[in-house]
């Protein structure tokens, strides 16, 4: 398989962050003014076809088992993949072992040049020692001791050089394995774009035919419960223009959720099909998150759903809370001012330095720190609101309505 | 402002002012956020609440965290594509013809369900709405239809993707991955517990749990075609687990791909559009926004008090009761039973096991029999989960009794919920005492995965 290494370029990157969630908006809102009443989308069938195609998931998805066809050719890919990873590592295993084999042969001949020397120079002074003296015994000791050690480096020599061929086979055959599973892997991505290629064209006829099918039989339809939309917190006057703000930002960062998903598809897929992990995936998606936790704060607070304790809590009346309320909020706008405070000058600080992070990707730290003001920011503005509605609760109690403030 | 005091009155007032300020209503996270504020100004100075940002972007940094939303994101999104639902249909019709067979089911769909879900409050009230009209319906014992559905609901907590074991790996600084493993058998063994409970109480007294009249039955072909219909979320999760236990993905990979295949699974069953994605995604933004920022309050809070000698304070204390590593160990389940009972068990999380786990270890890990250091942590993260569950079910406070009574009818008293609780209780306390006893039953699994 061919190598992908595609880097997300930074614009790209914070220009998703605020296009992505902008559209989607729009797209849920018409998703809800006009229900599907089938179920099946051409949009939907396309996306399918894009992300899930390769395991005919579009054709699962429009009820045509023919999809099935695309799993065995997945699973070679993939087993492909997994035998090419094993074959490289076999390769360099054997071409590291024959480079001991060299190394060790050229120290062994080393060895053997220099005891040959030595036989020439002893031999030399044999012939000039007296014929029975203790040094021509000595000097006859130290040929016959050298003539072994030569013989034995031989032997030894002799003995890696029969290793060679089979560690040289090893290689060539790791890397003809490597070669081959490549090549089925190849041509099993070949033909399952090939299907996919044509089956693009026949999305249309098999939606038709998915629709007609659907509209023929009465299926038990799945019942959804029907959700209680977060609108409903949104107060009247001033504290509703603040709510607003609230539940415009919490909605806009929510959707980058659906951005991640696609992030980890993408990284899983080019690590596991193309043997070829990215650098941006994951840091990209955790400073996402993390931007997404810090906005999410002030939707999380205008739908009540921060937890409390609510055993004496609960017992109070509307406008008891509302007065336990005011006295606590106290606290709050401590902590919520001071995290507006402080990280106003800790992102000021990384504005300065132009700050990156530290990784290969070098994406910009500054604007993930400037949310932290814009995170605060938010939760004093929805603070401020729940205040106002608590005072209006407690200046005139005739205005407690059935209301979920 | 730079005041000196005294770490045991320091100890006194911060918690006594975090009690009272939590019995006042404010959400856990301003609580310790505004406290946290409050005493760093008080005990250093302006410049000391510099501290504040420098400690919350590290968490915004994370890379485990963000397995948070993207299992949370997965769950809503099979939940709003109403598959959840359909389960627990499947599930019954499928159990119904045994003696306490609808019970076991809950207990079974509760299983399953905890394996796609890592929150809990919402399974016990899905069940509640789904599960316990079923069972009443056909004359089964309340005690034994509710205690199946609470002690289910507390499955959440233990079986992966757990959010706590999640936060509890983070604040330990332990392997995401390990802990998932490390809960599998004990998850497992409650859940086998619950389903034997239920089937011999049910066999031995059959007004406990009837079968299902034989006209309700279904035959073997319309058993297996309502399987046909459970095997794309089925499947999901088979991937999902495989992929974070074979080690092939990180467990935020795997939380990637089991969102990925959520919303391929919606697709199959014809809910893939972008209205059910959007509140998918909102659901998980409500909820992971509200764990993190406990995180974001408890870390400063705890952060401070340990940097004021809190953690030394603490280990004398435990250390002058005279008790031995097992006493403490059980003096600290107590006690987080206790806090269980009021608290939200992230908070639990974040303000004990910062304090807790430097003094398990400080313990050693031979002194409780075990292997290493790490073992230790693991070993007692899981215990620390399994005792969530036990605080999550006692009386009088415990969460799931007040979630099931918010849905359950109006002639049950209160004090049968409790008596439902009960004997489900008591076998969470035996699965307890098991793992305390044998820590292979945790920490085998996790060593058999990463040697």
């Amino acid at each position: 398989m061919p190598s992908v290494d595609f880097v997300m370029p930074h614009w790209l990157y914070w220009f998703g962050l605020i296009i992505f969630p902008l559209v989607a908006m729009y797209l849920a809102r018409r998703s809800r003014r006009q229900p599907n009443e089938t179920g099946y989308s051409l949009g939907t069938a396309y996306f399918v076809w894009l992300v899930g195609g390769f395991l005919g998931l579009h054709r699962l998805y429009l009820r045509n088992l023919l999809g099935l066809v695309f799993w065995p050719l997945f699973a070679l890919i993939l087993y492909a993949s997994s035998i090419e990873r094993s074959a490289r590592v076999e390769y360099s295993n054997a071409t590291a072992a024959l480079e001991v084999v060299d190394s060790s042969i050229a120290r062994k001949e080393k060895a053997i040049a220099k005891s040959e020397q030595k036989i020439k120079d002893t031999s030399e002074r044999l012939k000039s020692a007296e014929e029975g003296s203790p040094s021509a015994k000595r000097h006859q000791a130290r040929l016959e001791k050298e003539a072994a050690k030569i013989e034995k480096n031989k032997t030894s020599i002799k003995e890696i050089k029969s290793e060679i061929p089979s560690l040289k086979e090893t290689a060539t055959a790791a890397e003809a394995k490597r070669a081959s599973w490549d090549s089925y892997a190849l041509y099993a991505g070949y033909i399952t774009g090939l299907i996919l290629l044509l089956d693009l064209f026949l999305i249309p006829r098999l939606l038709r035919k998915a629709v007609e099918k659907r509209n023929g039989t009465d299926l038990e339809e799945i019942v959804r419960e029907p959700v209680e939309e977060d609108s409903q917190f949104v107060g009247s006057g001033i504290p509703g223009i603040l709510d607003r703000i609230s539940l415009f930002s919490g909605e806009f960062v929510a959707f980058w959720s659906i951005i991640a998903v696609f992030v980890y598809y993408y990284e899983v897929v080019v690590r596991y099909v193309f043997n070829s992990p990215t650098n941006w995936a994951h840091e990209s998606m955790f400073l996402m998150f993390g931007m997404q936790y810090l906005v999410a704060g002030a939707y999380a607070m205008l739908t009540g759903s921060h937890v409390r304790v609510d055993i004496f809590y609960a017992k109070f009346s509307t406008r008891g809370k509302a007065c336990v309320d005011l006295l606590t909020s106290i606290f709050f706008f401590i902590f919520a001012g001071t995290l507006l405070f402080t990280s106003y000058i800790f992102s000021l600080d990384a504005i300065g330095q132009n700050e990156v992070s530290f990784t290969e990707w070098a994406i910009q730290y500054w604007p993930v720190k400037c949310v932290m003001v814009v995170g605060s920011l938010l939760l004093i503005i929805q603070g401020i609101s729940i205040v106002l509605k608590d005072l209006k609760i407690v200046m005139d109690p005739s205005s407690v309505e059935g209301g979920a403030s | 402002m730079g005041l000196e005091i005294e770490i045991g009155w320091l100890t006194l007032i911060m918690f006594g002012s975090l009690l009272l300020l939590l019995a006042a209503g404010l959400p856990l996270a301003f609580v310790t956020g505004g406290l946290a504020c409050v005493f760093l100004f008080l005990l250093g100075d302006a410049q000391t609440l510099n501290i504040v940002p420098s400690r919350i972007f590290p968490l915004m940094t994370d890379y485990q965290l963000s397995a948070i939303p993207l299992f949370i994101f997965m769950a809503a999104m099979l939940e709003r594509a109403g598959l959840i639902k359909e389960m627990f249909d499947v599930i019954y019709k499928l159990l119904g013809g045994l003696k306490g067979g609808l019970a076991s089911a809950t207990i079974i769909a509760s299983t399953i369900l905890a394996a796609m879900v890592g929150v809990i409050g919402a399974a016990v009230v899905t069940m509640g709405i789904i599960a316990l009209p079923a069972m009443l319906a056909r004359n089964y014992d309340p005690k034994i239809a509710m205690g199946s559905i609470m002690a289910g609901g507390t499955l959440g907590i233990l079986i992966p993707p757990s959010i706590l074991a999640i936060i509890y790996a983070v604040v330990a600084e332990q392997s995401v991955g390990e802990l998932f493993i490390g809960a599998v058998i004990p998850g497992l063994m409650l859940s086998g517990f619950y389903i034997l409970y239920v089937t011999v109480a049910s066999n031995l007294d059959p007004q406990k749990g009837p079968p299902i009249p034989v006209s309700e039955r279904i035959s073997f072909r319309e058993k297996l075609s309502l399987l046909q219909r459970m095997a794309a979320p089925i499947i999901l999760i088979l991937v999902v687990f495989s992929v974070l236990f074979s080690g092939a993905a990180t467990p935020v990979e795997a939380a990637g791909i089991g969102t990925f295949g959520a919303f391929i699974v919606a697709a199959l069953h014809r809910q893939l559009n972008w209205n059910t994605a959007r509140e998918a995604v909102i659901t998980t933004l409500k909820a992971s926004s509200m764990v993190i920022w406990i995180m974001f309050g408890a870390t400063i809070f705890v952060g401070l008090y340990v940097l004021e000698g809190g953690q030394t304070f603490v280990t004398e204390s435990l250390a002058a009761t005279g008790l031995g590593p097992w006493g403490i160990l059980i003096l600290m389940q107590i006690l987080l039973i206790i806090l269980g009972m009021f608290l939200d068990w992230v908070g639990i999380l974040l303000l004990c096991v910062p304090i807790f786990v430097p003094i398990i270890k400080g313990l050693g890990a031979a002194a409780f029999g075990l292997e290493s250091g790490g073992d230790l942590v693991l070993w007692f993260g899981v215990l620390y989960l399994v005792n969530m569950q036990m605080s999550f079910l006692s009386p009088p406070f415990g969460y799931a009794l007040f979630y099931l009574r918010g849905v359950a009818p109006d002639h049950i008293p209160m004090s049968d919920i409790f008596k439902a609780a009960l004997p489900f209780l008591g076998l969470q306390f035996l699965g307890l005492a098991l793992c305390m006893y044998f820590p292979q039953i945790i920490t085998w699994l996790p060593n058999l995965v990463y040697g």
